[in-house]
């Protein structure tokens, strides 16, 4: 399957919208909002990015299934050892 | 570039007026660059049974002085202790199987000219090359090599104030490592590119050889498991170098994390050895038993799901760390299920002998070999992988005679059945089978001598890592089978003498060999021996599966992967 | 596993060539995936040390996030090039991907000339990787990322220079298609490191 072109207006596209999301991120924590709320923001918003990124750079949705596995095993991977990591070093003694 | 199309590293015509740097040192032929790591892997593989000669004399005979080497020292004893399993492991086993067999098998078993990337290809030959190199360099500095154990836990491994003298060796020790992973992971991604974008037609993925399963199958555990501790050595190195406290308790950090970081890498790393050498095992049995291999689908469903079982069972190395007890059950459950996938292996590995018509040829032999001593060790991973016996069992000679049971099976017995079976494809002559006959013997009943007594003591309660047992009342009993087990090295070593005479005088003096000695039919044994510079004349059609071995209606009892007129045009 | 890519490959390539553009970009998915691990590990202790502190409170508030979200902007910028570069590729239009390729590099540049004027700050008011386990998180992670965006400069520079009147066409296509997916794999790296090591610390 070949890829779509990255025309221009689609990266521009793209480029704002991480810019979007930056502000979002930077004003959480600029406007001092409270601790957790702010917290969700941060992520959420680096998580929009990553998808942004993903999805219009990396071009991952045109890709096999072969490469989407190899992007996102390796995220679930970290995600379970970080899970089964939390009794021994995330608990506070 | 190094994805360019392939024939253009190839061109026949220029070959042969390469340099020698060019042809035999600086390569980026598959077949030569598997050689390298052969060479290189038997070289490390003698250091660290040397290393393994001086400190098993000084457990049979403490206090002594071992020929060549002397006394033994305590601070000494652990630095033979940690370098023997550091070089095994990552010096000895991953090259020989990963970059050894995989690079020199993987293209002609796929029917492919080259792997994907050669030039990275040849890159990460010289950079293991570069990492053993610093490793035995840590034997000359101040203090020595590591001292820390294979496994370099943390705070031991951390600041100099607790392994006071150890700074460079440890430093090193680190850096030799971070070294090898990267070579690793090169590899990887030309074995994975390679088997998935460069087969021949008519090779589906359900038509590869199980060699190559278990290749890609090892890569991919390496490279998803090593991430975490090449993160867990840079942190450690900043601990010793730039005084950070990562993994210091006196600094509010956790040192258990550090083993978690290890494990979670070790034990798939342990697979990452295992499936190469089983893979070997697979190869060597259909052909020697003139029988196809029993289950080939059930076999690669196997592999993938232990594959994908590995990285669930890691803290089985913790139990009795201090880790928080929740963890003990879950990892439990998981090691027991993980014995399964290889249950299965090892039935379909017999099954494919049973009413076989069996040669006991060499590589048969250490198949053989392999096959039964895995078994011993699989079974004895249960009452350390069940948390309760664990208690007693962990850090006993009990554990140090499980994974020889498992590593060594894999990594050298299946690895010297492959070079025997290989050899006169990668150097186009024959091996006496008198001689290989006679290593056989030697090296296998040598390996039970030592490890059978070592299971032994382990039951009996004596401990690892302990320089000098004689000052424990309680081993005194345990004393004859140490001496047993030494005994049984000293066999071992002296068996090596016929492998090495061997190995070297047919490389230049042996019978040659013809394209299919063994009248085997994977895609390696359809072109010349040695195979041309660019692998085969013509690029061959798959046109059944690997193992069509006595299939009844046929006329002779194999038929080869290829179309039979591409087996004609592979002069033999 | 029918797999489409495979088949591109064996379709267009049967015997002798290879399919090339497709063997590099696979190539290097598997070397990201396990670059994941390695930054994925690091992250995810990160998260677990700074869970069982409750935060890493008066340690972590003097990181210099403005500066931060100026890189990132930097970063986002040269990824915008980058895109750009290879839309002007694929339409073989060498010159205008080379000019873009350029501006990418330079751009990662400053990226790199305004973290030095953070480290320098950073060590100037005493935060070195030795003032707080926060700080050595700090040092290592960011360092590590330098390192990769480095290569990638190192690489995408290289390119440029390689780009000549002569260069086969859609040579230059085919590369970006996998030296830029490093390219936005770094960003993506930046954009979580962002949040960890700059943002969180920073917040309430």
């Amino acid at each position: 399957m070949e890829q779509t072109e990255f025309s221009a207006s689609d990266s521009l596209r793209t480029w704002g919208l991480l810019v979007v999301l930056l502000l979002v991120g930077g004003l959480a924590v600029a406007l001092g909002l409270p601790r957790s709320l702010a917290l969700w923001v941060i992520f959420g918003v680096a998580t929009a990015q990553a998808y942004v990124i993903g999805r219009y750079y990396m071009r991952l949705r045109s890709e096999d299934v072969l490469i989407y596995t190899l992007a996102l095993l390796p995220v679930a991977l970290v995600i379970i050892l970080a899970f089964v990591l939390i009794p021994d070093v995330a608990m506070l003694r | 570039m190094a994805e360019t199309k392939p024939e253009a590293a190839l061109s026949t015509d220029t070959h042969e007026q390469m340099g020698f740097w060019r042809q035999y040192l600086f390569s980026v032929d598959h077949k030569v660059i598997g050689k390298q790591y052969l060479f290189l892997g038997l070289f490390m593989g003698f250091v660290g049974v040397f290393l393994s000669y001086v400190f098993r004399w000084q457990l049979a005979w403490p206090g002594t002085a071992a020929p060549i080497w002397g006394k033994v020292t305590a601070p000494q004893y652990y630095e033979l202790v940690t370098m023997h399993g550091t070089i095994m492991v990552f010096f000895v086993a991953m090259p020989v199987l990963l970059g050894a067999f995989g690079n020199f098998l993987i293209p002609l078993m796929v029917g492919a000219r080259d792997m994907a990337f050669p030039r990275l290809n040849m890159a990460s030959f010289w950079t293991i090359f570069v990492g053993s190199v610093l490793l035995l360099i840590s034997f000359f500095v101040p203090g020595g090599a590591s001292h820390a154990g294979w496994t370099n836990y943390v705070p031991l491994s951390d600041a100099s104030k607790y392994l006071p003298g150890n700074y460079w060796g440890g430093n090193l020790w680190l850096i030799a490592l971070a070294i090898d992973f990267a070579s690793v992971l090169m590899g990887g991604i030309n074995f994975l590119t390679t088997a998935i974008a460069m087969r021949a037609p008519g090779m589906t993925i359900w038509r590869m050889p199980l060699l190559v399963w278990q290749e890609l199958v090892a890569s991919v555990l390496f490279m998803l498991s090593v991430g975490p501790l090449i993160a867990g050595v840079v942190m450690l190195l900043f601990d010793r170098m730039v005084g950070t406290g990562f993994f210091l308790p006196e600094r509010g950090a956790d040192p258990l994390l550090w083993q978690h970081l290890f494990w979670f890498f070790g034990h798939p790393e342990v697979y990452v050895v295992a499936m190469p050498g089983l893979g070997i095992v697979q190869e060597i049995l259909p052909v020697f038993a003139r029988k196809p291999i029993f289950g080939y689908r059930m076999i690669v469903w196997a592999v993938i799901v232990a594959g994908i079982l590995s990285f669930t069972v890691w803290a089985h190395h913790m139990f009795v760390s201090g880790m928080n007890p929740a963890l003990a059950e879950p990892f439990s459950v998981t090691t027991i299920a993980i014995s399964i996938p290889f249950a299965v292996m090892l039935f379909a590995m017999i099954a494919t002998l049973w009413r076989g018509q069996i040669t006991f040829s060499t590589p048969m032999l250490f198949a053989l070999g392999a096959l039964a001593n895995f078994l011993l060790g699989g079974v004895t991973g249960i009452p350390l992988g069940t948390n309760a016996s664990d208690i007693y069992l962990h850090d006993t000679y009990f554990v140090i005679a499980h994974f020889h049971n498992t590593l060594v099976p894999t990594a050298v017995i299946a690895g010297f059945g492959g070079i025997y079976f290989w050899f006169p494809k990668m150097f186009g002559r024959m091996m006496n089978e008198t001689l290989g006959k006679v290593h056989f013997i030697f090296t296998w009943v040598g390996f039970n001598l030592v490890f059978v007594p070592l299971f032994l003591i382990g039951l009996g309660g004596g401990q690892r890592r302990i320089y000098m047992s004689s000052v424990y009342t309680y081993y005194k009993p345990l004393q004859p089978l140490h001496v047993i087990a030494t005994i049984g090295l000293l066999i071992i070593i002296v068996g090596q003498i016929p492998f090495l005479v061997n190995f070297f005088l047919s490389m230049f003096r042996g019978v040659k060999a013809p394209a299919n000695p063994w009248h085997a039919t994977t895609l390696e044994w359809a072109t010349d021996s040695p195979p041309p510079h660019e692998n085969f004349h013509a690029i061959p059609t798959v046109v059944r599966g690997p193992y069509e071995y006595s299939v009844p209606g046929m006329e002779q009892d194999w038929a080869p992967q290829a179309a039979a007129v591409e087996a004609g045009a592979a002069r033999g | 596993m029918a797999n489409s890519a495979v088949e591109i490959g064996i379709a267009h390539a049967p015997h002798e060539v290879s399919a090339s553009f497709e063997i590099g970009k696979l190539g290097m998915w598997v070397f990201l995936a396990g670059e994941t691990m390695v930054f994925g590990g690091l992250m995810g202790v990160f998260i677990l040390v700074a869970i069982s502190r409750g935060g890493w409170g008066p340690d972590g508030a003097h990181v210099n996030w403005l500066l931060g979200a100026i890189n990132t902007l930097v970063l986002f910028t040269s990824s915008l090039t980058a895109a750009l570069a290879q839309g002007a590729a694929r339409v073989q239009d060498s010159p205008r991907a080379k000019r873009y390729l350029g501006a990418t590099a330079l751009l990662g540049v400053l990226f790199l000339v305004i973290k030095a004027f953070e480290y320098a700050g950073d060590f100037r008011d005493g935060f070195t990787p030795l003032a707080a386990l926060f700080w050595s998180f700090y040092y290592v992670m960011t360092g590590l990322h330098v390192l990769h965006l480095l290569a990638g400069i190192v690489v995408i520079f290289g390119l440029t220079l390689m780009v000549t009147p002569r260069t086969p066409a859609g040579w230059l296509e085919r590369k970006l298609k996998y030296v830029c997916l490093y390219w936005y794999f770094v960003e993506t790296v930046w954009v979580f490191l962002f949040a960890l090591v700059y943002l969180a610390p920073s917040a309430g």
